[in-house]
């Protein structure tokens, strides 16, 4: 992958696309722009989902496939690699396009299959298996009686602005995003608008952070134009830390230019000369892709000296986070990227007035500077007739869990949560009733199924004391449990936690002790445990509320919500653990007892020879026994036992 | 080896902190951890204490002060792949090699760490092991992988 450069007879077309008024007006960019956008093509085309979720399946081999059939059938064929529609639990997603019709894309394809895939469609017969849709642009003649990609489920009730681009272009190519329309907007604002033009317009379209607080971007933006500075910086936040959510990722690998096109239009707008991207050094292939952006932009001139004769002159540089989940706080994130420790400082001064090298700093999540684009665009009118009126535009939601159709989706805000589980999600994979969801990962809240109906917005989640997070969803069915998944969650803030804050720090740990502790079976307790165990049962909702209050930074005061919520929801489930030692959902895995099936057992020796605490008794060609209170539930003799003779409980 | 970093530091400006999480990184991908004389280096070149050196790169889950093993597993530490048990794969793997996250067994072949959300959810729980993902793994499964790889 890295850079692919831009060939010298496409740079004068792709300059004109941006600078021109109405490209549409002129023959020869209107046919430009459809060659780009893949409107009309030479050869037959297959399109290759390559993303990080992709690449598990080993799209090489599709690849491979496809031109071994170009060879043999004699036939030229154009591979093209492009991001993500979304759908993820189909994948790998490919499209086939033959010239002058619609594009067919279809899911879980196998390397195997693409020889018949490929025999049928060039005799126009289309395999309806595995099909996902068709997808027609302008010209194309669509194929009959084969449903549109928007027809299916999972992409009917969504509306993608920033994702429409998403699995349709090569995101490693900047004239595919030209040939769509891109940079038109920057080169518009940089023309003809004022600084204080684009902030109207900002403000106009209601535009709110998508990190969780929902805090106004004009606000920020204004309030970093009015801080008087030599220099001031945008930092684009695409760290994404969220161990539940994978959405940035997705749109980053898929889209790479429109979050630029975002950034820069924020640097001018507030006078920046110098925008950082911070993307996680651990997706590879979101740095890449990011990189690969900022190379073609540089190339062809839309940043560096002087931009298209603009005088405006702005440098963007990539700076890669070293995994840091409390990094996603905005003075945590400047402080790794002055080369410190990523512990959070009081504010005020916020960033927009005093943020990196004590410069104002305007510092945005990439799915807020991804909409920027689009309300330059579309205009803040056109803007804010999607979403509703506290909450505009869409959000970007991913869906993981026992949920049937996993992936990323974008709804307008206002969406009801059980549409977006039940109608695009599928409902649970397993057909087992739903639990809950958990919603905005470790900092969220549980949700149940009677609360479906609530809509996705961010004031009506604040009046409720709750917060709509970042966007990851987390479906449980009745086989999942809630106390060993606040477990793990608070396992994780107290890994996370800075240390800053005794509350934070202290709490955390203490309160992960105490879940430890009640899920797991009855152990020897030695003077004052049993009664350490039950202070930490009865005090930790009490806990949690002074972890609330008294933490400096968003990770320590949000950090309890799964548990508040969790305690109040599933009060039933916790009691089990904490009286009956009992996990009704089989998953903590201290807790399960073992018994020996007399029928099934042969005596073969197996799992007494391997039980680790000898809590098994028995002779070879004898039925065996489980000595209840040396087992330590490990599972081992479970797994071992060749004749399913090991009866969970 | 000392001199060897001198020469390595050079393209960063000196006396400059910002360039203190790059310069980590790129060492760690040259070497694929830190070496100690790189923090004596990096201290004199940067002009600060190298306990401070040690302050940052500990705080953050990327930077290793030991070399890697030859396989590298790293299991998910995603939501979507603790709702699917990814504990019992965690526990199996520290069971079977004998090492906690961040450690390298005896024999320097298998080393282990704890990732956040590698994003194949649909496959969970997952592990990865030196960059190949390994879907929908269980206890049993671990054990067969680790067996495969001592054989090979």
């Amino acid at each position: 992958m890295g850079t692919t450069a831009i060939k010298a007879d496409l740079r004068e077309g792709l300059l004109k696309l941006i600078t021109h008024q109405q490209p549409d007006t002129d023959k020869d960019l209107r046919h430009l722009g459809k060659t780009l956008r893949r409107e009309r093509i030479e050869n037959l085309t297959v399109f290759i989902d390559k993303t990080t979720p992709s690449s598990i399946y080993k799209t090489d081999l599709i690849a491979e496939a496809v031109n071994r059939w170009s060879e043999e059938n004699q036939l030229k064929i154009d591979i093209v690699e492009t991001g993500c529609l979304g759908l993820i639990s189909v994948e790998p997603v490919i499209g086939i396009q033959v010239p002058g019709r619609a594009r067919l894309y279809y899911g879980e394809i196998v390397p195997s299959e693409i020889q018949g895939l490929l025999d049928a469609i060039t005799k126009q017969v289309i395999p309806e298996e595995n099909l996902i849709g068709q997808m027609a642009f302008g010209t194309q003649q669509p194929w009959e009686e084969i449903p549109n990609w928007k027809e299916h489920p999972f992409f009917k009730h969504q509306t993608r602005t920033v994702t429409h681009l998403s699995g349709v272009i090569d995101p490693c190519s900047i004239s595919d995003y030209i040939g769509w329309g891109g940079y038109r907007s920057f080169y518009r604002s940089i023309r003809y608008y004022s600084d204080t033009e684009i902030l109207k317009m900002i403000e106009g379209s209601g535009l709110r952070g998508r990190s969780g607080s929902g805090f106004p971007a004009a606000q920020k933006w204004a309030s970093a134009v009015g801080t008087p500075s030599d220099n001031r910086f945008v930092l684009c936040n695409a760290d994404e830390s969220d161990p539940g959510g994978y959405m940035h990722r997705v749109l980053i690998e898929s889209n790479p230019h429109l979050i630029l096109e975002g950034v820069m239009l924020a640097a001018y707008t507030i006078g920046a000369n110098h925008a950082i991207i911070y993307t996680r050094s651990r997706y590879r292939m979101a740095v890449q892709r990011i990189q690969c952006a900022i190379n073609q932009a540089r190339e062809l001139g839309l940043i560096g000296q002087d931009i298209l004769s603009s005088g405006y002159t702005l440098d963007i540089q990539l700076k890669r986070g070293p995994g840091a989940y409390v990094c996603g706080e905005e003075t945590a994130l400047i402080a790794s990227l002055e080369g410190k420790r990523g512990s959070p400082r009081t504010k005020p001064p916020y960033p927009s007035t005093f943020g990196l090298f004590g410069k104002p700093t305007l510092v945005h999540n990439i799915e807020t500077l991804a909409q920027v684009p689009i309300i330059i665009e579309k205009g803040p009118d056109w803007y804010k007739q999607t979403g509703t009126s506290g909450s505009t535009g869409t959000k970007l939601f991913s869906l993981s869990g026992k949920i049937k159709r996993l992936g990323v989706v974008e709804v307008p805000f206002g969406t009801p949560l059980g549409e977006v589980i039940n109608d695009m999600g599928g409902g649970t994979a397993s057909g087992l009733p739903a639990k809950a969801v958990l919603l905005g990962g470790p900092s969220g809240q549980f949700v149940l199924p009677s609360k479906f109906d609530i809509p996705l917005d961010i004031d009506r989640f604040r009046e409720n004391n709750q917060v709509l997070g970042s966007g990851s969803m987390v479906l449980l069915d009745e086989e999942s449990c809630p106390v060993n998944l606040i477990k793990n969650m608070m396992d994780f803030i107290q890994q996370e936690s800075c240390g800053k804050c005794i509350p934070c720090r202290d709490g955390s740990s203490r309160i992960m002790k105490t879940l430890t502790l009640i899920s797991s079976r009855s152990m020897p307790e030695q003077k004052y445990e049993a009664l350490d165990r039950f202070k930490g049962v009865t005090g930790m909702l009490e806990l949690a509320e002074v972890m609330q209050s008294t933490s400096l930074c968003g990770l320590g005061k949000s950090a309890p919500n799964p548990l508040i919520s969790g305690m109040e929801l599933f009060r039933e489930e916790l009691e089990e653990h904490v009286f009956d030692r009992a996990c009704r959902a089989g998953v903590c895995m201290n807790m399960r007892s073992f018994t020996v099936d007399p029928v099934a057992c042969n005596g073969c020796n197996l799992c007494y020879t391997k039980c680790p605490e000898k809590a098994i008794i028995g002779t070879p060609r004898q039925v065996h026994y489980i000595v209840d209170d040396l087992c330590t539930g490990c599972g081992k003799c479970f797994e071992v036992c060749k004749f399913n003779a090991i009866l969970v409980e | 080896m000392g001199a060897d970093f001198n020469d390595f530091l050079k393209k960063y400006p000196a006396g400059r902190r910002e360039n203190l999480i790059p310069i980590l990184q790129d060492i760690q991908d040259l070497h694929g951890y830190i070496p100690e004389p790189a923090v004596a280096a990096i201290a004199e070149h940067l002009e600060i204490p190298a306990v401070k050196i040690f302050s940052v790169a500990t705080f953050y889950n990327e930077f290793r002060f030991n070399p890697g093993g030859k396989y590298h597993f790293q299991v998910c530490q995603g939501i979507g792949c603790q709702v699917d048990g990814s504990e019992r794969i965690r526990a199996e793997l520290s069971r079977l090699l004998e090492i906690g996250p961040g450690e390298i067994s005896g024999d320097g072949w298998f080393s282990m760490e704890w990732v956040p959300c590698l994003g194949v959810c649909q496959e969970a729980p997952v592990l990865s092991v030196n960059g190949e993902f390994y879907p929908k793994m269980t206890p049993l499964r671990v054990k067969e992988l680790i067996e495969k790889l001592q054989n090979h």
